[in-house]
């Protein structure tokens, strides 16, 4: 049986209230508060009682002060005294416990408690100003950018996941100042009666976001496409974690050496800005290194490719596979191409850019082809891609610009291509080399330097588009984690009648996910025809189930 | 509306300044104040060692003697008078009820 507990709490720094009933459950529960620090609160065993607790807000000297200080041994004394035993004590708050029913509280003055509470809240104040300030400046242009141009947000989990962060943490500041002012005007109304008013803080709210910010860090490991990155983030948490394991050890083992608080700050400072400058241009250059060496690679893609030398410069020409070739639509195979294939993919949107261009070395006058294919993973963000690439090049038009230089995607043919939707870019009248084209998941921006005939544009939208059914893949693994929660909870069903949509299509998905590997093609797309027999096989099992 | 700061005394207030009209030790207080009044009136460890150290920096109170951590007080002149102060505005009080309500006792 183990005898020691860890918990990481979620308490707002002036709940007191809810730090004390929570202290009070884990005492029932036979669990007396130990230690707490900035890992988190640690409990060992005793046998269940009832016990209670009293936080109180001591805040009379500064986190430098030699340790153990008179003036906090003093006031324990007093507890002490009146049967107030202290479990653990952090620099701002003290800890306590009464195991006698008739204790007298620590606290008899509401005034004096709230004088207390709000000089301990002012001392954190600047923390939670400047964290809402980050959290206002990037979580806000993380939505104005969402509005505005959401691409580049959606396919790259970095921007979005630090904004996101932020954002989060903004909302945590924010809520949770806002609700200790509501708190602490109805005090001061009762503690003018002469009555305390216990605080509620939203430790709800504060585990969803702090779920949600573990759960976007998950996101961001899995789906960046810089390996590189993701060790180097890694290295930096960790030099973070050893820089405030050591600052704080410095700071506690002067005060335990009874080291004047000012020298004590003088030195913990200068060892933390010292340290900081070690590690991390350690870390910095190791990383340079590692790159310039080819240890680390920052880009996602592995390139094949060659150098060579032009007007004294060493150029780079790329071998990548790519979708569709210049050779695929003229039939003309040339030397002295490089072919770069560049992909970024977050779990809703994935991006492929291709160029294949004539190497600078080559004087040939060779056809150069640019596309940008992007495959939505969830339906809900198709439109906001094809909004933002049909407006793309009508952004760049400054108003007042004469009306045969005004740039703008025009609806075209799309059967030529096999598309179900075309648009061609033109410049006032002038049809222009650049289109965009869409199907069922995937919409593509075409850009050869030469005028396509309608056999090159058929090559070209075969060789483009994916087979899709027009629900994507993290939305197909989404829905099909819905129809087996519905196959195994019958009732769900029963209690959200206007899911029976997201059943039939979830039981599909799952057949996709289930029998796509038989077709060898994950993560394409199964046979329509097999699913034809297939889904009403699982309707009649299904109805055989419920 | 606010108490303007020891203007008016709270009765815990009160009573910390009447123990301490002989020197005494902060932690005796709190075991003469119930005894002073029946258990009546009953101070918390916290708000007495705040309330002591508030006393002090207005100099209502001065240190006499310190045992380790075991510190004695008394009143000064200044906490004497305002001591005596709400015990006027106290007896004050009594008086209206008196002359409103006569001597009878309150049921």
């Amino acid at each position: 049986m183990k005898n020691k507990k860890w918990e990481i709490p979620m308490f707002s720094f002036y709940d007191h209230t809810g730090m004390e009933r929570h202290l009070e459950k884990r005492a029932r529960q036979g669990w007396l508060l130990e230690k707490m620090s900035g890992l988190g609160w640690t409990y060992r065993r005793i046998p269940p009682q009832p016990l209670t607790y009293t936080v109180s807000y001591f805040n009379q000297e500064s986190l430098y002060e030699p340790e153990p200080s008179e003036q906090r041994q003093s006031f324990q004394d007093f507890c002490e005294h009146a049967g107030w035993k202290l479990a653990a004590a952090s620099p701002w708050v003290q800890v306590f416990y009464n195991e006698r029913p008739d204790h007298v509280p620590i606290e008899t003055d509401p005034q004096m408690e709230l004088v207390s509470v709000h000089r301990a809240v002012k001392k954190t104040l600047p923390a939670y100003i400047l964290i809402i300030l980050a959290g206002l400046w990037l979580g806000g242009s993380w939505l104005w950018q969402f509005l505005q141009d959401p691409i580049d947000l959606l396919v790259s989990p970095n921007w979005a996941v630090t904004s996101f962060c932020f954002g989060l943490l903004f909302v945590y500041m924010v809520t949770d100042l806002i609700c200790y002012y509501r708190w602490r005007r109805k005090a001061i109304r009762a503690a003018e009666h002469g009555e305390f008013l216990p605080t509620r803080g939203l430790y709800k709210l504060h585990y969803v976001l702090l779920i949600l910010v573990a759960l976007s860090l998950v996101y961001w490991a899995l789906m960046v496409t810089t390996p590189g990155l993701r060790g180097f983030f890694l290295a930096y948490l960790l030099l973070i974690a050893v820089l405030s394991v050591l600052t704080a050890w410095v700071r506690r083992t002067l005060q335990r050496r009874r080291v004047s608080a000012g020298v004590n700050r003088a030195v913990t400072l200068a060892v933390s800005i010292g340290l900081s400058l070690a590690l991390f241009s350690g870390l910095f250059a190791g990383m340079f290194a590692a790159i310039q060496n080819g240890w680390v690679r920052l880009d996602g893609d592995i390139h094949s490719s060659t150098t060579y030398e032009w007007n004294g410069r060493t150029m780079v020409a790329y071998s990548d596979p790519l979708p569709l070739t210049v050779e695929d639509l003229t039939g003309i195979t040339a030397e002295g191409y490089s072919c770069h294939l560049e992909t970024e993919a977050s779990l809703l949107l994935k991006r492929e850019e291709g160029e294949q261009r004539a190497r600078y070395d080559v004087e040939e006058d060779l056809p150069r082809l640019e596309y940008i294919r992007y495959t939505t993973r969830f339906s809900g963000v198709y439109d906001l891609c094809l909004n933002e690439l049909l407006r793309d090049y009508e952004d760049w038009n400054i108003p007042g610009t004469p009306s045969e230089q005004w740039m703008q995607y025009r609806p075209s043919d799309a059967a030529v291509w096999g598309a179900q939707n075309a648009w061609q870019l033109y410049m006032g009248s002038e049809p222009m080399y650049c289109y965009v084209l869409t199907w069922p998941d995937t919409i593509v921006q075409l850009e050869p330097d030469w005028l396509l005939n309608e056999n090159q544009m058929a090559i070209a939208g075969q060789k483009l588009r994916k087979k899709s059914d027009g629900v994507g893949r993290t939305e197909s693994i989404c829905l099909a984690g819905a129809a087996i929660l519905f196959q195994v909870i019958p009732q769900a069903s029963q209690i959200f009648p206007h899911v029976m949509h997201t059943q039939v299509i979830g039981r599909l998905q799952l057949c996709r996910i289930l029998f796509d590997p038989f077709y060898r093609n994950w993560p394409g797309r199964p046979d329509h025809k097999c699913l034809s027999v297939l889904f009403p096989l699982l309707q009649n099992l299904n109805r055989a189930v419920i | 509306m606010p108490r303007e700061k020891f203007k008016t005394l709270t009765e815990q207030m009160y009573y910390i300044l009447l123990c301490l009209a002989q020197e005494c030790c902060g932690m005796d207080i709190m075991d003469k104040i119930p005894e002073m009044t029946g258990g009546r009136v009953r101070v918390g460890s916290g708000t007495l060692y705040n309330l002591l150290e508030q006393f002090l920096d207005v100099e209502m109170i001065r240190e006499t003697r310190c045992e380790g951590r075991r510190r004695s007080y008394i009143l000064t002149e200044k906490g004497r008078r305002l001591l005596e102060e709400e015990y006027q505005r106290l007896c004050a009080q009594a008086q209206d009820y008196r002359r409103i309500l006569g001597e009878e006792v309150p049921r």
